[in-house]
């Protein structure tokens, strides 16, 4: 299948660059192909979505210019074969999608979460170049031929190195923990086709990268492998019990980003373990479901975000404890989000199952391999990404279950189901999720063959039959995805002829004979996480304010609870050196002082030094 | 199909038998053994009564939880035959089919705005998530001890084992056993038949089910016992002729019914805080045998 797609090159001149080479491969056309019909999605989406804004032309025209622009920047980083062109398109995506974010520029949270975002961002290209400079100072190369030649000379100990820098700097984008916690703020700080687009696939910008470079690597697969598994697990562990706390329904789709992009990062590890096993179908497997889940993610983190976007326009709140009741006033709006949350929960007959039926597979092949370790690793690989399905089931019934369904919350007022402009487009993403559900085995088929040519797998007659039965598997269970259809649709049928001539009556919820239920004493998002935030109370920072009772007070006032849900790593690790920098640097503050004489002489002092050191020296 | 069929049929009389031992043990002579699935014919002929505050999710949610567990049985092979579907690792699938009902179900509660059903709607994902890894463990080790990875390769290659694949099945049987008693809310993690709703799980979510669809619900949790009975007895069946095996699975499936029927005569609910951990021992059971099976297979 891969041959299909011939590599398509083309080379500028030689310059100081190096040559500055274009070259469309199987893997980048993946990637790009499901860029550019999210970012189509999105567009579309994005029409109808920022209709509800006072219109400013000027703050629209920059809007959409960014769009395009971040855009083109990730159509260039796909598509160069050149370090420096890269690092281009990188920048034009960073920064652009820093101007997409902070469309409401005027409200200071959404600045503050666009600035982190791009604070981070950039120190992903730190990182990057710093890698990059060294394979360069190596190889003298700037072309991704120098990175090869790199590879070939570097030892083992500087092949992780340098591998762990790119999985750093890429990992700052794709969200991998401990280098996520710009995406719980600027997912719900960016309007929400910026949101779709951000999550579905502006993240993904960082697994092309780590899957990329990855390609040159020539020894070390195991190591980088493992530590890549492990970042994975924790990140879709990480992810999802977060999810399934927090309260802000954009924030917890955030957090469900960092998930899936654990459960990718779990399939690169484990096609990098099969690389260092030289165990074909380990490799394939284990890239297969990264690079199919990418497509899956894509599509149905959109298509939620979108459903997100619509329940925030009609709502004008982000937090579902407000809400309530929604699919009465928006029933569509409601579809889409339960398809989304069935699809992300990688429930059958969804395309989530069949990605995660491949790593899966891939773990399940794995236990048979040799040694102690690597099955152990993947036994309890398996039993996580069990746990990730339990949980994210917990996350989407709850986010599902308090926004769309019981009896509103609050007085929150919400203005009925959104323009058919805005429903549209998610319809578009379903188109190939249902793709996904019929054709896995030619997919499959498909992105073996991108891993393979990527990576320059070995396949030999037995292995290549084994991905072949594993294509055959696929199409079965898309079998059982129709039958399954099948079955549900005839239930219902013999419900609905079963039930036709029965009385039917109205009635009240029950509530222990009590006839006045009132809307407070529903679950809500925090009670239905609750015993779950009590299994992970070390992970999960919380904190409230509440002054106790004591009993001195005996007739006790007004009183107010607030509680709000952090998160571990910006607490622990990320702030505390943010603030010691800060703490550091304000020292110097004195330095700038407003003074513009000072400033003349701190030149005149600069000049002086440079003049004394060069007569000096 | 003889699988699906014989699974059906166990179903309509596995509550029964639960029922008529506790009965005995509480000194009773109890209801005969057809007497739940009359309840449920009867609950099938019913007209329903609608929570005002449900929408359309509240009505579909029991046909398709209904759904998921005929699709799940049609996974389960019998006796060396394959299941009516079976490929490479359908136990995943088993699992994740499994758990779209029951996403629906929690979904169905959630949308009658009850307090007590959001409460078992909340306990029930959380023990069902709890659960999840252990029975991925236990069919990876099975799969890992007889080299195949779909149910029917699994446990007609299981027998041929040696003595130790007899231990093996033993754990396997009492994992799967307790797996059965929490995906069906049964003691010791829950209490069907406990006076308040606050106490329960399954039963809390479903309060405002009735007439047909509670019927459905009901028969769905007959069927879920007699299907994760069947896995217990493909243990032990192995590769019998026909008639053998067909009686085989007849006594294992009794005797889980009386093993469930035992366990809540005289074993009390734990308190819910104490669910949690009693979930994951059984995890821990899985793992151990993923050791015992490595350690067999002369990994270590």
């Amino acid at each position: 299948m891969s041959n299909l797609l011939s590599v398509l090159t083309v080379a500028f001149a030689h310059n100081m660059f190096g040559e500055i080479g274009f070259s469309v491969d199987s893997l980048s056309a993946w990637f790009m192909a499901i860029v550019s019909f999210v970012f189509i999605a999105g567009a579309w989406y994005g029409r109808g979505y920022l209709s509800h804004y006072q219109q400013n032309p000027l703050q629209n025209r920059l809007h959409w210019f960014s769009v395009v622009m971040t855009y083109l920047g990730m159509m260039i980083l796909f598509s160069t074969s050149n370090m420096i062109m890269f690092l281009v398109g990188w920048e034009m995506m960073a920064i652009a999608s820093f101007f997409a974010v902070v469309f409401e520029y005027d409200k200071s949270v959404v600045l503050k979460a666009g600035i982190n975002y791009f604070i981070q961002s950039h120190l992903a290209v730190l990182l990057i170049t710093a890698a990059f400079g060294w394979a360069y100072s190596v190889s003298g190369d700037l072309t991704f031929n120098g990175i090869a030649t790199f590879m070939k000379q570097a030892s083992e100990g500087q092949t992780i190195i340098f591998m762990m820098m790119l999985i750093a700097g890429f990992g700052f984008k794709a969200g991998i923990i401990p280098f996520h916690s710009w995406l719980p703020h600027a997912h719900p700080a960016a309007p929400s086709h910026i949101s779709a687009v951000m999550s579905g696939v502006i993240v993904k910008a960082g697994i092309y990268g780590i899957i990329r470079f990855a390609s040159f690597m020539q020894q070390a697969y195991t190591e980088v492998g493992v530590i890549t598994l492990i970042l994975g697990l924790a990140s879709g562990l990480y992810g999802i019990v977060n999810a399934a706390v927090h309260r802000d329904f954009k924030r917890m789709l955030a957090y469900c980003t960092i998930e899936n992009i654990g459960i990718i990062t779990m399939g690169i590890g484990v096609g990098l373990i099969g690389m260092g096993r030289e165990d074909a179908l380990l490799s394939t497997l284990g890239f297969g479901g990264a690079l199919l889940h990418t497509l899956n993610h894509a599509l149905f983190k959109a298509l939620l975000f979108f459903g997100a976007g619509n329940v925030y326009t009609a709502t004008h709140t982000r937090n579902m404890e407000e809400l309530g009741g929604l699919i009465s006033k928006m029933p569509r709006t409601a579809f889409i989000f339960l398809i989304g949350s069935l699809a992300i929960g990688g429930l059958p007959p969804f395309g989530g199952f069949i990605s995660e039926f491949v790593i899966y597979g891939s773990f399940l092949h794995g236990f048979g391999s040799e040694g102690l370790g690597l099955p152990v690793l993947m036994v309890l690989s398996g039993a996580s990404l069990a746990i990730i399905g339990g949980i994210s089931m917990l996350a989407f019934t709850k986010s599902f279950g308090v926004i769309f369904l019981g009896t509103p919350r609050t007085d929150k007022h919400c203005s009925g189901e959104v323009s058919l402009g805005m429903q549209l487009p998610s319809y578009l993403l379903m188109i190939p999720m249902l793709g996904v559900m019929i054709f896995p085995g030619l997919l499959f088929e498909y992105v073996s063959g991108v891993a393979e040519s990527t990576f320059g797998i070995y396949i030999g007659t037995v292995a290549a039959g084994h991905i072949y039965d594993f294509s055959v598997i696929l199409t079965k269970v898309s079998q059982g995805f129709m039958i399954f259809v099948a079955v549900i649709g005839m239930m219902l049928v013999i419900r609905n002829l079963a039930i036709r001539n029965r009385s039917i009556s109205r009635t009240n919820t029950w509530g222990c004979g009590y006839a006045q239920p009132i809307k407070g004493i529903q679950y809500t998002s925090k009670s239905f996480a609750r015993t779950l935030v009590d299994l992970f109370r070390v992970i999960l920072p919380n904190s409230s304010r509440y002054k106790a009772i004591t009993t001195e007070e005996i007739f006790p006032k007004d009183r107010s609870h607030i509680s709000s849900d952090g998160d571990f790593w910006e607490e622990k690790l990320i702030d505390p050196v943010t603030n010691g920098i800060g703490l550091t640097l304000g020292k110097f503050q004195f330095i700038q002082n407003g003074d513009l004489q000072r400033y003349i002489v701190y030149g005149l002092g600069y000049i002086l030094l440079l003049v004394a050191s060069a007569t000096l020296l | 199909m003889i699988g699906f069929i014989l699974i059906l049929i166990a179903s309509f009389f596995f509550t029964g038998i639960v029922i008529r031992v506790k009965s005995i043990a509480q000194g009773r002579k109890g209801p005969v053994i057809l007497q739940p699935m009359y309840d449920i014919w009867r609950l099938l002929r019913k007209g329903s009564v609608f929570s005002t505050t449900s929408s359309t999710i509240f009505q579909i949610a029991p046909s398709i939880y209904f759904a998921s567990v005929l699709m799940a049985m049609a996974v389960v092979p019998f006796c060396g035959n394959e299941g009516l579907i079976s490929f490479e690792a359908d136990f995943v699938f088993f699992a994740y089919v499994l758990a779209i009902g029951k996403f629906f179900n929690i979904i169905g509660a959630l949308d009658t705005g009850s307090s007590f059903e959001g409460m078992g709607a909340s306990r029930e994902a959380l023990f069902s998530m709890l659960a999840e890894p252990a029975f991925f463990v236990l069919m990876g080790t099975l799969g890992l001890l007889t080299g195949h990875m779909s149910f029917a390769n699994i446990f007609q290659t299981f027998h041929f084992g040696t003595y130790n694949s007899y231990a093996f099945a033993g754990i396997a049987a009492i994992v799967l056993f307790v797996i059965c008693l929490i995906e069906n809310s049964r003691m010791p993690v829950d209490d069907p038949k406990t006076h308040l709703e606050l106490t329960m799980i399954h039963e809390v979510m479903v309060l405002d089910n009735s007439g047909f669809d509670m019927g459905l619900i009901m028969q769905a949790t007959n069927m879920k016992f007699a299907m994760y009975s069947a896995l217990i007895a493909n243990l032990f069946i192995g590769s019998l002729s026909i008639a053998a095996s067909i009686a085989a699975f007849i006594g294992i499936e009794i005797l889980c019914a009386i093993g469930v029927g035992f366990v809540e005569s005289f074993m009390a609910r734990y308190r819910m805080s104490h669910n949690a951990q009693f979930i994951l021992v059984l995890t821990s059971l899985a793992l151990l045998m993923f050791f015992g099976v490595v350690a067999s297979l002369g990994k270590l």
